[in-house]
């Protein structure tokens, strides 16, 4: 009985509590959040940019994935804290989930509590929040891809990602199947998939020849190969993705995933990961990214891999993904985030960053020395594409403010699942294009 | 004033003051139910009528993202999918939760607390590990039931490539991470079940079965009302685990409403039609539960 | 015979018990599986070297006190006030009759109906117009309220019998000691059971600690947990270790609360 009571009593009293709370600020300011306070935000920041100088301005960068690719970013702001503790600037990671970015970024632009620093894949989607670089040393012609909006740099390149090949090396080798290393040697995708079921044949433990990861950018690099293009080189309003190159491409993927094809359709769709599946040992080879080696080097026992060359079809194509760095406008702390932004491009500071975490570098002119070894074939790939996968993200970047970014994925779980023929495909797309794309026409 | 009046003035006035004391113990919950449910719903609604793209673009545009989606034929066959993902999940979750609620219930059963703990466990995972740990056993490269089947000589299946296979890894999956919950809702109910009329009965010579169609099942009444409607709307909005699972697939297979409003909307920033789609699927909600709680009425004055 | 009837049912109990529990075995003997292991097939259940260093990365990679210190403040406080709202609340939907509280009953109702994933925006905008933005009580302000908690209260009483009220209001007892003196105590079980649920809702949330925080030192597990999950790149060893871990104690609030449900007995109360 007189539990309950007190239980009713304490009830009130946090109740009561809570509402002074709401009445007051968002600073809870009970005991358990000392550490909190301590770490202070970016409002608290933003008041002491305008304060005199000798107190510290503190640069949030908002972040996701840094522990998981072995804290690269996590050692740069050590080192930057150590070489900026007298001038007053320290930049703190707050690192949170990639599916989150998203939401907390949104949620913090419409209450004005932007992060002074962000590292994403996508940049344009928050173009009105972000910080142009006119007044820094950073140019756009200092990157490999276009971080631009209107004549100006917005967001750099902090580190490429590009598409590529991965092959179980012991199974090929006991196969006798050889992988080209050379441009010369490049496969057709005919020989390829006749090297694949080669494979398959020649191994009892190898059951499938190739997966391709549940992703855009996977299953745009084969149709660049066979010619496909999102907007017409000669007018970029003119989505151009309806041709029989691309019809060609389509059902080419697609003709992998039927029955008896070298991939399965469980991986097409994303029910399962081409790269848990392709660590089982039991593929040919992994059309991946560059980001896999890293995971492989460590996870891998069993047997020898190595990423080789892709084949190639009318063109030689890879398609560059990665992600952007960027200062947010309207912080009050514009200033220091871009003495950050130009620290970490000094080439010095930024091959370091590229070393540790095995990153290919979105700058021009930066060498880092791998521990993971096989990366320069990407950086081959990448040499040896074609331009049309950068003209078509440069004119993607144009049209701000919603997401196609997954519309060629989702039209093929459709086909793969049966629901959509490649006509099917190319009507889903361009429908979608339609549909979010301002100012286009077929 | 006559006798009968002033009784009628005293009973109202004893009906006001308990009325006062209903509205007291409500009043916390009404206040919640306005601040975080009526405001960000309403908030909602505005966000449908609306080309709102979750920053700072948001242009009035009246019903379009309405007749947008009555439009899309995607949109019905989803529908089609979770009612027939509901329907299967819910009788089988139910029967499920009470066979091992009626199973576990009695306190002399050695080892049944230890039972208790494994049913519920299943419910300690998150949603998403939910969907990681099953595909380790209904993956189709890569999962146990395959392996065995292989290993026994047996053609595996294509959990993930097979529409009603994977419809089936949903439905599995659900019941398992919700049965614990119930059991415990059941287990609860049962135990308030007096002993004396279960023994009357057995003395009357009525069999286990009698028992349980006469005592046990309309004891159970208002908990079964709340565990049907409750399983039916989480069957609705059921998520994070199948987008794990089946990733909606193969095609559009298994994705459901929430997944639907998901990508079409939020993943493409277009706040505003995900908004129109869940007041959509609000209103199928609210009618339904609707139905079932006036069924459940003419139930009762039977 | 009997006996016979007996051992069977134990078989069979058990034998229900450990193909449903076995997923949850698989990934708990995983956690103890090196990255290298995981995948390997044919599949292994037991690992062949087994390891701790999963559990070990784990430690070392999250400040687990900082955020399980966070999370427990958050579930504690919400499951307390949780449990008397939803017994009040439920108490007087179920014996009052009023017209008025059937349209709450049936508001309420609809609360579960706008999934939290799809007004999460709106739900921002409230949190942070109170001023809840980035403080724990963000995340346990919004969740009290829950339809859940009220429902599970509400059918408990409902089985009540009315002449137990009738006579205490004879005794010229008024509303709220009739609620606090011979309602609680008779609903110990569903507290029991509304205290299990509860905490299991606010350990494993993270939608509203999504929403309402911002500052790394007021994450919970389950934010610390999705940084795991990477745009494409998964921790597994760790993500397996560091759930198996926080699966903990909700284990041991389980055991301890499954007594109160097991000894809670109705009809004494009503009797006595």
């Amino acid at each position: 009985m007189r539990k309950t009571k007190k239980l009713m009593a304490l009830t009130c009293a946090a109740l009561m509590a809570s509402a002074l709370l709401a009445g007051c600020s968002s600073d809870s300011g009970s005991a358990e959040t000392t550490a909190a306070a301590a770490g202070g935000d970016t409002a608290a920041a933003a008041e002491e940019e305008a304060a005199p100088s000798g107190e510290t301005v503190e640069l949030e960068l908002l972040i996701s994935d840094d522990t998981l690719e072995g804290g690269a970013m996590a050692a740069m702001v050590e080192k930057f804290n150590e070489e900026f503790k007298d001038q007053g600037i320290q930049v703190k990671m707050n690192e949170i989930a990639y599916a989150d970015m998203q939401t907390q970024i949104q949620n913090r632009a419409a209450v004005n509590e932007l992060p002074a620093l962000v590292k994403l894949s996508n940049f344009r989607n928050y173009i009105d929040y972000v910080l142009p670089l006119d007044g820094s040393s950073l140019t756009q012609d200092d990157f490999s891809r276009d971080g631009s909006y209107d004549g100006k740099l917005y967001a750099t390149m902090v580190n490429d990602t590009a598409v590529g090949l991965i092959i179980n090396k012991t199974a090929f080798d006991n196969a006798g199947v050889s992988y080209p290393t050379t441009e010369e040697e490049r496969w057709t995708w005919d020989e390829f998939i006749a090297a694949l079921n080669e494979v398959v044949e020649k191994n009892d433990n190898i059951n499938t020849g190739l997966v391709i990861d549940h992703s855009q950018q996977r299953i745009q690099t084969i149709l660049y190969q066979f010619g496909m293009q999102y907007f017409d080189p000669a007018d970029e309003t003119r989505l151009a993705f309806r041709s029989d190159k691309t019809k060609q491409g389509i059902d080419f993927i697609l003709d992998m995933y039927k029955e008896g094809g070298v991939s399965k359709a469980s991986v097409g769709t994303g029910t399962e990961n081409a790269q848990d599946v392709f660590k089982t040992g039991t593929v040919a080879a992994h059309l991946a990214g560059n980001w896999v080696m890293n995971d492989y080097t460590e996870n891998i026992t069993d047997f020898e891999w190595c990423p080789v060359l892709m084949p190639k079809g009318e063109n030689i194509a890879t398609c560059l993904g990665g992600n952007y760095l960027y200062a947010m406008n309207g912080t009050g702390v514009e200033e220091e985030s871009i003495k950050f932004l130009e620290w970490f491009y000094q080439p010095e500071n930024y091959t370091e960053y590229c070393s540790i975490g095995n990153y290919l570098p979105g700058m021009k002119g930066i060498n880092p020395e791998y521990t993971v070894e096989g990366l320069d074939i990407f950086n081959m790939e990448i040499n040896a594409s074609i331009d049309q996968p950068n003209y078509d993200s440069t004119i993607t970047n144009k049209h701000t403010g919603e997401n196609w970014d997954n519309v060629v994925r989702d039209a093929f779980d459709r086909a793969i699942g049966g629901e959509l023929d490649s006509d099917g495909v190319m009507d889903y797309v361009i429908n979608e294009q339609l549909k979010i794309l301002s100012d286009v026409h077929e | 004033m006559s006798r009968t009046s002033q009784a009628a003035v005293i009973r109202r006035k004893r009906g006001d003051y308990r009325q006062k004391w209903a509205f007291l113990f409500c009043l916390p919950n009404m206040l919640f139910f306005l601040v975080f449910f009526v405001a960000p719903a309403i908030v909602g609604i505005w966000y449908s009528l609306t080309n709102y793209n979750g920053l700072k673009r948001m242009d009035f545009i009246g019903l379009e993202n309405y007749i947008e989606l009555f439009k899309d034929p995607e949109f019905y066959k989803i529908l089609l999918n979770t009612a027939k993902f509901v329907l299967v999940y819910v009788p089988l979750g139910y029967v499920a939760a009470l066979g091992m609620a009626m199973i576990l219930v009695s306190d002399t059963m050695k080892g049944s607390t230890i039972l208790r703990i494994l049913i519920y466990w299943p419910t300690l995972l998150s949603t998403i590990m939910v969907g990681l740990t099953w595909k380790w056993i209904f993956g189709e490269n890569f999962g146990l039931i395959n392996y065995l089947l292989e290993s026994a000589g047996l053609p595996r299946i294509g959990w993930s490539s097979n529409a009603v296979a994977a419809f089936l890894t949903t439905v599995i999956a659900g019941v398992w991470a919700g049965c614990g919950t119930n059991m415990l809702i059941f287990i609860g109910a049962l135990k308030q079940i007096p002993e004396e009329l279960k023994d009357a009965a057995k003395i009357d010579g009525a069999n286990a079965w009698e028992i349980f169609k006469a005592i046990t099942i309309p004891h159970l009444r208002p908990v079964t009302f709340m565990v049907v409607m409750l399983s039916a709307i989480t069957g609705f909005k059921e998520f994070a685990m199948v987008q794990t699972l089946t990733n909606g697939g193969p095609g559009t297979a298994t994705t459901y409403m929430i997944q639907y409003i998901y990508t079409t909307g939020f993943t493409k920033l277009r706040v505003g039609y995900a908004s129109a789609a869940s007041m959509v699927l609000f209103v199928i909600l609210l009618v339904l539960s609707f139905l079932q709680s006036k069924a459940m009425d003419s139930g009762d004055e039977q | 015979m009997r006996r016979f009837l007996n051992i069977l049912k134990y078989v069979l109990a058990f034998a229900i018990a450990f193909i449903w529990i076995f997923p949850v075995l698989w990934l708990v003997v995983s956690s103890f599986k090196g990255g290298n292991e995981l995948f390997r097939y044919p599949m292994t259940f037991f690992p062949d070297e087994p390891t701790l260093a999963n559990y070990q990365e784990a430690m070392e990679q999250f400040n687990f006190l900082m955020y399980t210190f966070n999370t427990a403040f958050i579930t504690f406080i919400a499951t307390i006030i949780t449990i008397i709202m939803s017994s009040m609340c439920g108490y007087a939907l179920a014996k009052y009759r009023y017209k008025w509280l059937n349209v709450f009953f049936f508001c309420l109702l609809a609360t579960t109906m706008l999934p939290t994933e799809v007004i999460m925006r709106p739900s921002f905008m409230v949190v942070y117009k109170l001023g809840l933005y980035d403080s724990l009580w963000g995340c346990i302000i919004p969740t009290v309220g829950t339809m859940t908690g009220v429902f599970l209260m509400r059918q408990f009483f409902i089985t009540v019998p009315n002449e137990l009220i009738e006579s205490a209001r004879i005794d010229g007892a008024n509303e709220g000691k009739i609620f606090t003196r011979l309602m609680l105590p008779i609903c110990r079980a569903q507290v029991a059971i509304l205290a299990i649920f509860s905490f299991r809702w606010r350990w494993n949330d993270y939608i509203w600690p999504l929403l309402a925080l911002r500052s790394p030192e007021k994450y919970t597990l389950q934010l610390a947990l999705r940084t795991l999950s990477g745009a494409e790149a998964v921790n597994w060893t760790v993500l397996l270790a560091a759930s198996v871990i926080t699966m903990i104690p909700v284990l041991i609030v389980f055991i301890v609360f499954n007594k109160q449900i097991m000894t809670a007995n109705m009809s004494s109360g009503v009797k006595g």
